[in-house]
C-alpha cells in the first residue's frame, strides 16, 4: 500500500476547506468527480469566490488565469490545476537558480529596471513669476540656476494622482498591468495621510489583493532606499515584480 | 403608461434583467420592469438608451429591490445617445462612496474570495450610479465569468465585481471567437483589456458604472454586480483585437 504524497494531501486539504466554507450551511462536501455547479452545490458567484479562495490559500495569484482548460468545477480538476501551477512554479524556481531572471529574463543580478515614468504637477509657472513672488532680481532663476520653469501641483494633485500617473506610465513602458505587481514601495516626505502613501496608491492602481505594500522613509534618497530594497526583495522567488512609486508634493498653486 | 430610458440590460442565471429611468420631475429614478411570470426577461427585444413605454403596476416589493415593478405591455419610443443616457444617469441614484451606493455597509465575502454583499434587509435600493476613477477587468474565469475592479472618487476600491451587463460580456465573447490559439486566448483578451480597452475606457469623458444587487442568495446575501459600464464596448474595437 503506498503512502500518500504529502503536499497532494496537503493541496486536497486546502481545496476541501476552501469548498466547504463557499458550500451552503449544512451541505456536506461534493465527491471527488462530481460537478460543484452542475450539482447545485455552488452557484456562479459561489464557484468563482471558491476558486479565489484556493488561489489565495495556495499563494497562487492568478493560478487559474493560467489554466488553458476552462476553469475546474471539481475538486479533482482544482487539486490538479494546484499540481500543474506548482510544477511550472518549481520549474521556475529551478531556472532562476541558474540564471535570475527578472520581467524578460537577464542574468545581470536579481533586479532590474524595465520601466520609468514621472508626472509633474499641472500648473506651469515661469521663473520670471516666481522671480517676481520672491522679490528676486530678474534672471537669478533663469540665468543663475537655468530653471526656465517649474511645475505646481494644483488644487486637484496630491501625491496619490501623481503617484497614480506616474506608476501607470512606468508600467505601460515595462509592458506588464498593475495587478502583475507583488509589491509597491512608496516613498514620500510630504504625504502624511493615512492610509499610508503605498496602501492609497495600492487601492488608485487597483493592484491585485495579493500585492503587498510598503512604505520607505529616507526624504531625497527615499528611492535609492526603495531601490536596494527592491533588489534584496527579488532574493524571494515568488518576487518578480516591484513597483516603486516616489511622489512629493513641495509646491501647490 | 411610463415611459422609461432603458439605462441597464443586464444578464443573470434566470434571464434578463432590465432598469429603466423614469424621469420625476428635474431628476430621474431607476425603475425595474419584470415580466409576469419571472424576476427576468427570457428575451428583450429593446437595447440601452431606448425609449420604452411600459404598462407597470406597483407589486408587493422586498427590500431592497424596492424598485421592482410588474410590466404588462411595452412599446418603443424612440432612441436616446449613450452620452445623453449617462447624462441621465448623473441624475438618478448616485453614490460618492461605497457606503452610500445602497446606504448600508457592504461586506467582504466570507467564503474567502474578493466580493462583497449587502444584508438585504439593510439596503435602501438595488441599483446606484457612481463615478469612476479606475477600472480593470479580470478574464481568468472567462468563459463565461467576468470580473471587475473599480476604484471610486472616494480613494475607495471594489475589488472583484461580477460583471453582468450584456454588451460587455457580448463584447468578450466576439473577442474570444476571433481568437485562432483557443488553448491560449485568455492570457490575450486579458491583455487587450489590460491595455486597449482600458485606455479608452479612462480617456472617455462619459466614464461611468452602474453597481446593482443581486437577489438574496442561498445564504442570503444580495451580491454587488457590476451592471453597467460606460462607455459601452464599440464593434470598432474589435479591429483592434491582433
Amino acid at each position: 500500500m503506498g503512502v500518500a504524497d504529502p503536499n497532494s494531501v496537503r493541496i486536497r486539504e486546502i481545496v476541501e476547506t476552501c469548498l466547504q466554507a463557499g458550500l451552503p450551511a449544512g451541505m456536506r462536501l461534493p465527491e471527488e468527480d462530481e460537478d460543484w455547479i452542475e450539482s447545485d452545490s455552488l452557484d456562479s458567484m459561489g464557484h468563482v469566490e471558491v476558486l479565489l479562495s484556493i488561489e489565495s490559500a495556495m499563494h497562487l495569484p492568478g493560478l487559474f488565469a493560467q489554466c488553458t482548460d476552462a476553469p475546474p468545477t471539481s475538486t479533482r480538476t482544482a487539486i490538479e490545476a494546484v499540481q500543474k501551477a506548482l510544477s511550472r512554479r518549481s520549474e521556475g524556481k529551478v531556472a532562476k537558480g541558474e540564471k535570475r531572471t527578472s520581467l524578460e529574463g537577464s542574468a545581470e543580478g536579481p533586479g532590474r529596471l524595465v520601466g520609468w515614468g514621472v508626472a509633474l504637477g499641472s500648473e506651469l509657472v515661469t521663473s520670471s513669476k516666481i522671480e517676481e513672488e520672491f522679490n528676486l532680481s530678474a534672471g537669478t532663476l533663469s540665468t543663475g540656476a537655468g530653471i526656465d520653469s517649474v511645475c505646481r501641483a494644483s488644487h486637484e494633485e496630491n501625491e496619490i494622482l501623481l503617484g497614480k500617473a506616474a506608476a501607470e506610465r512606468a508600467l505601460k513602458v515595462a509592458g506588464v498591468p498593475a495587478q502583475r505587481a507583488n509589491w509597491i514601495i512608496g516613498t514620500s516626505e510630504t504625504f502624511l495621510g493615512f492610509p499610508s502613501f503605498a496602501a492609497s496608491l495600492h487601492t488608485a492602481l487597483l493592484a491585485s489583493s495579493t500585492c503587498q505594500v510598503l512604505d520607505i522613509g529616507g526624504a531625497c534618497v527615499g528611492l535609492l532606499n526603495s531601490l536596494a530594497v527592491a533588489n534584496a526583495m527579488f532574493g524571494d522567488p515568488s518576487v518578480d515584480c516591484v513597483l516603486i512609486v516616489s511622489a512629493d508634493v513641495i509646491a501647490v498653486s | 403608461m411610463t415611459e422609461l430610458l432603458i439605462s441597464e440590460i443586464t444578464l443573470m442565471r434566470r434571464g434578463f434583467c432590465v432598469i429603466g429611468l423614469e424621469r420625476n420631475e428635474a431628476r430621474f429614478r431607476s425603475l425595474r420592469p419584470v415580466p409576469r411570470h419571472s424576476t427576468a426577461w427570457d428575451k428583450f427585444q429593446y437595447g440601452r438608451a431606448d425609449e420604452v413605454a411600459f404598462d407597470l403596476s406597483t407589486i408587493p416589493v422586498t427590500s431592497p429591490h424596492i424598485e421592482d415593478r410588474l410590466s404588462a405591455r411595452d412599446k418603443k419610443l424612440g432612441s436616446s445617445t449613450e452620452a445623453k443616457l449617462v447624462e441621465c444617469l448623473k441624475q438618478a441614484e448616485m453614490a460618492n462612496s461605497i457606503r452610500e451606493l445602497f446606504c448600508c455597509d457592504v461586506h467582504s465575502s466570507p467564503r474567502g474570495g474578493e466580493a462583497v454583499y449587502v444584508n438585504p434587509e439593510d439596503g435602501k435600493r438595488s441599483i446606484c450610479g457612481c463615478e469612476v476613477d479606475s477600472v480593470r477587468f479580470s478574464l481568468r474565469f472567462f468563459p463565461p465569468k467576468i470580473r471587475a475592479a473599480l476604484s471610486l472618487k472616494s480613494g475607495e476600491s471594489l475589488q472583484s465585481l461580477p460583471v453582468v451587463d450584456v454588451e460587455w460580456l457580448g463584447f468578450a465573447v466576439n473577442l474570444e471567437s476571433q481568437v485562432k490559439d483557443k488553448l491560449n486566448f485568455r492570457p490575450k483578451l486579458q491583455s487587450f483589456f489590460d491595455s486597449f480597452v482600458r485606455e479608452e475606457i479612462m480617456s472617455s469623458p462619459i466614464r461611468f458604472a452602474g453597481i446593482g444587487l443581486a437577489r438574496p442568495d442561498r445564504d442570503g446575501f444580495c451580491w454587488l454586480m457590476l451592471d453597467s459600464l460606460f462607455p459601452l464596448p464599440k464593434k470598432a474595437w474589435l479591429k483592434e483585437f491582433r
